[in-house]
């Protein structure tokens, strides 16, 4: 793990919902839904951290906490080290100005009303007015939004400038999206899923772009995506999140390459995989448990989250809770067979390495 | 019923263009012949498909893929007459051979008789099918309306006992009948819309995007599922979506869609390891690999067209990076291969030979 202090950090960030809204007289108190429990993690200037995890794994409710969108049950967020508080509207403002998010809904999350220039000049005027003592206007202002769209490959700028929402393609009103984003000069950009709802040929650009902020301007990255490849190809660390908790994480070549933890091997497994000649992949998320769905999280029962489709679930994993362990430099798996414990249960070492290459081919 | 067929003794069919085509299926269920769409009124449609012509095999699964507007869903919506305005098919036949044998132009068969034939005989799960679940009735209810519909005369304790067991078949325990759409995640959903297809005994199931909003382990439980039940209640299937690495893995063969028309077909492993066309080969480029050597990802480089605004010539060729200049005048029509494979159909002008002397850029001629 890299030695310099993390930009934003998260230990033991929690969130419960109520379940069932409001409390009827008369019922017994409202339950919670444990949607968050707990996460650790760390962004590094210049780096993707990549959070996957299925569909209700809690991916989003980390990024709205750590934009400071829904308040914090449990846990710290800092910034550079130092305990954010975001309360209150200027302090809310100060932190959203270094701590941007990206949407997963690029039609969504733009105003259809107002043309490019309407928007990003809001957001450049919004959080960068007062490090130039005014309002931007004039030969500034168009400077500024020409850079702006620059950087996220709208060029030659004049021509998107004026343009509204529903003229752009998907890809473009991403990039608009992420543009918006820049204007504040964040140190962290937290992504939520922003290349699912486009389509395949224009969701490598964007990742591409997310990556070349990462490298040109250091910018930290939280790459939200239920797509493990993705995550491999564009995140230098990856975190693999279940049921609100944190399973495995590492370097992203060795989380989807040499996974550990009997989780983040069900979604290796799962992925389509097309050099899968023999149906391997079938029959390894047979074994990998996918009889099953993601379980409850109202109220979870103590032990491993992942106990009820794991393969390899003993009494100990059904009665505590592991932590997560640091198994190898950099890598860490939160599952009772890296333990010294005796009554560990035995997860063996399933190596994807040796599904790749051709000599399948035959 | 006549049966419209123009094979020649060999097997090929012949187009207008008198271009030779590989033999087509010796076992069709569907098949789908020159059928045109377009969508707008007046004097200004936009020609979304363009005489597209696909035959589906019995007991196979088809892919579909292609970026989203290329005309996938109104493919599966024109073949099975569901196309509501301003959707028009303006050409075309799709022929459906029932399990009696009978063939049928479904184009042109009486509403009446079409109702009969489409409830028998085809069903759809349609893109964001699950959001379609209504949401103030028990899943109960809903199943035995559609078993109901389909099959008037049973009674309802009956169909009780068939909602039941079709939820068993598509892995959902029969107590979540007395469940609403809301109690269920997202994959009991959709599952729970295939179980509703197949109430109607089907024997082709469409599927549009039917995970595109699934994580990847549903994903899989949900097609592998569909798979086993199509070899036990024999179906075949149409699995429209524009993911080709999960094609490649679960289809038989891929038909590759660009700007309304189909551009390749091929056995699916040959489409993943041979692709022939620029932009199979463009759309393979764009998923980063999970497994295997880290590869570079070539992606394609702008945009699909507006269809309103169509140039001549090959479609594709302003995204092309081997456009010739016949490209640019000349539509390229679905034929033979430069290899002559067996079985594969490519609409491109490296292909054509005489235009270029079987010189295949590298990439299209593993
Ligand atoms: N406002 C809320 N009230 C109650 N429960 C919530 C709320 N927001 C999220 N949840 C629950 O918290 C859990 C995690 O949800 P979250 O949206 O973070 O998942 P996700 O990993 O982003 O999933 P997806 O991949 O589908 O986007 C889910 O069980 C969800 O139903
Ligand atoms: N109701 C409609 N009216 C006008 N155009 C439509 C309509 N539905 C689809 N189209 C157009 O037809 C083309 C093909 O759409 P569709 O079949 O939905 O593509 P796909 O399913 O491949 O994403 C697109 O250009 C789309 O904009
Ligand atoms: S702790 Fe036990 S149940 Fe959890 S993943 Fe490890 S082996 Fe499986
Ligand atoms: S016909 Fe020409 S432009 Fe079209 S795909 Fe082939 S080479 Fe490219
Ligand atoms: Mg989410
Ligand atoms: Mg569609």
């Amino acid at each position: 793990m890299s030695q310099s202090t993390p930009v934003l950090a998260a230990h033991g960030l929690t969130k419960h919902f109520r379940a069932g809204g409001r409390r009827i007289a008369g019922r017994p108190p409202a339950r919670a839904i444990h949607a968050v429990d707990g996460v650790d993690l760390e962004l590094h200037r210049g780096q993707v951290l990549a959070v996957v995890g299925e569909s209700g794994s809690g991916k989003s409710t980390v990024a709205r906490l750590l934009a400071g969108l829904i308040p914090i049950t449990d846990g710290q967020v800092l910034l550079d080290g130092a305990e954010a508080r975001v309360r209150g509207r200027r302090a809310f403002r100060a932190y959203v100005r270094r701590v941007q998010m990206i949407f997963q809904d690029p039609f969504a999350s733009i105003n259809p009303v107002h043309p490019v220039r309407y928007t990003l000049t809001r957001a450049l005027r919004l959080h960068r007015h007062q490090s130039t003592g005014g309002k931007l206007r004039g030969a500034e202002l168009e400077a500024a939004l020409t850079e702006l769209l620059e950087r996220v490959h709208l060029t030659p700028a004049e021509r998107y400038v004026d343009k509204y929402p529903h003229e752009l393609s998907g890809g473009q009103r991403q990039r608009i999206a992420i543009a918006r984003a820049l204007a504040a000069e964040p140190e962290v950009l937290l992504a939520d899923e922003p290349v699912s709802m486009l389509d395949v040929s224009i969701r490598l650009g964007i990742l591409n772009l997310l990556a070349d902020l990462r490298d040109r301007l250091g910018i930290a990255v939280l790459y939200i995506t239920h797509d493990i490849a993705s995550a491999r190809y564009f995140a230098d660390r990856t975190t693999v999140l279940y049921a609100g908790q944190v399973m495995e994480t590492g370097d992203s070549e060795s989380v989807t390459q040499e996974p550990l933890h009997p989780y983040t091997r069900l979604l290796v497994a799962s992925a389509p995989d097309p050099d899968d000649l023999a149906g391997a992949g079938a029959a390894a998320v047979r074994d990998q448990g996918t009889g099953g769905e993601p379980p409850s999280l109202v109220d979870p029962p103590p032990g491993c989250r992942f106990a009820p489709r794991c393969p390899y679930a003993t009494d100990l994993c059904r009665r505590e809770t592991p932590a997560l362990l640091e198994v190898a430099p950099g890598r860490a798996a939160a599952c009772w067979g890296y333990s010294e414990r005796e009554d560990r249960p035995e997860v063996g070492r399933v190596s994807t390495s040796s599904a790749s290459g051709g000599e399948a081919g035959a | 019923m006549s049966q419209t067929d123009t094979s020649t003794q060999d097997g090929t069919t012949t187009t207008e263009a008198g271009t030779p085509v590989a033999p087509e299926s010796s076992d069709p269920v569907l098949e789908i012949r020159n059928l045109s769409v377009d969508y707008g009124f007046g004097d200004d449609p936009t020609h979304v498909l363009r005489e597209v012509s696909l035959t589906l095999n019995r007991g196979e699964v088809l892919g579909l893929a292609g970026e989203s507007g290329c005309g996938k869903s109104t493919l599966a919506y024109a073949a099975t007459r569901l196309l509501s305005p301003p959707g028009l098919i303006t050409g075309g036949e799709v022929w459906l051979t029932g399990r009696d044998g009978q063939r049928a132009d479904l184009l042109s068969l009486s509403d009446a008789e079409l109702r009969a034939a489409r409830w028998r005989d085809i069903a759809i799960v349609f893109q964001g099918a699950m959001s379609s679940l209504n949401p103030v009735f028990r899943v109960e209810r809903q199943l035995i309306d559609g078993i109901l519909a389909h099959r008037p005369g049973m009674r309802r304790a009956e169909a009780r006992e068939r909602a039941a067991e079709l939820l068993r078949l598509v892995g959902i325990s029969a107590d979540r009948l007395r469940s609403y759409p809301h109690q269920l995640s997202g994959g009991m959903r959709q599952r729970v819309m295939i179980a509703m297809a197949l109430a109607l005994e089907p024997q082709v199931l469409i599927m549009d995007e039917p995970t595109t909003a699934l994580d990847v382990v549903m994903q899989r439980q949900i097609l592998e599922q569909v798979m086993e039940l199509r070899e036990r209640l024999g179906f075949s299937v149409v699995l429209i979506t524009h993911d080709v690495s999960l094609l490649v893995e679960v289809a038989d063969r891929i038909a590759v869609m660009y700007a309304g028309e189909i551009v390749e077909t091929a056995v699916a492993r040959d489409v993943y390891a041979k692709p022939r066309h620029p932009y199979s080969a463009g759309l393979l480029g764009s998923f980063p690999p999970l497994h295997g050597p880290r590869r570079e990802l070539t992606g394609i480089p702008g945009a699909p067209p507006d269809l309103s605004k169509r140039p001549p010539g090959c479609p594709f060729a302003p995204r092309c990076a081997h456009a010739m200049d016949v490209c640019r005048t000349e539509l390229p029509v679905l034929g033979r291969t430069a290899q002559s494979e067996e079985g594969r159909l490519v609409a491109c002008h490296l292909h054509t030979s005489g235009l270029v002397n079987g010189e295949l850029p590298d990439l299209l001629a593993r």
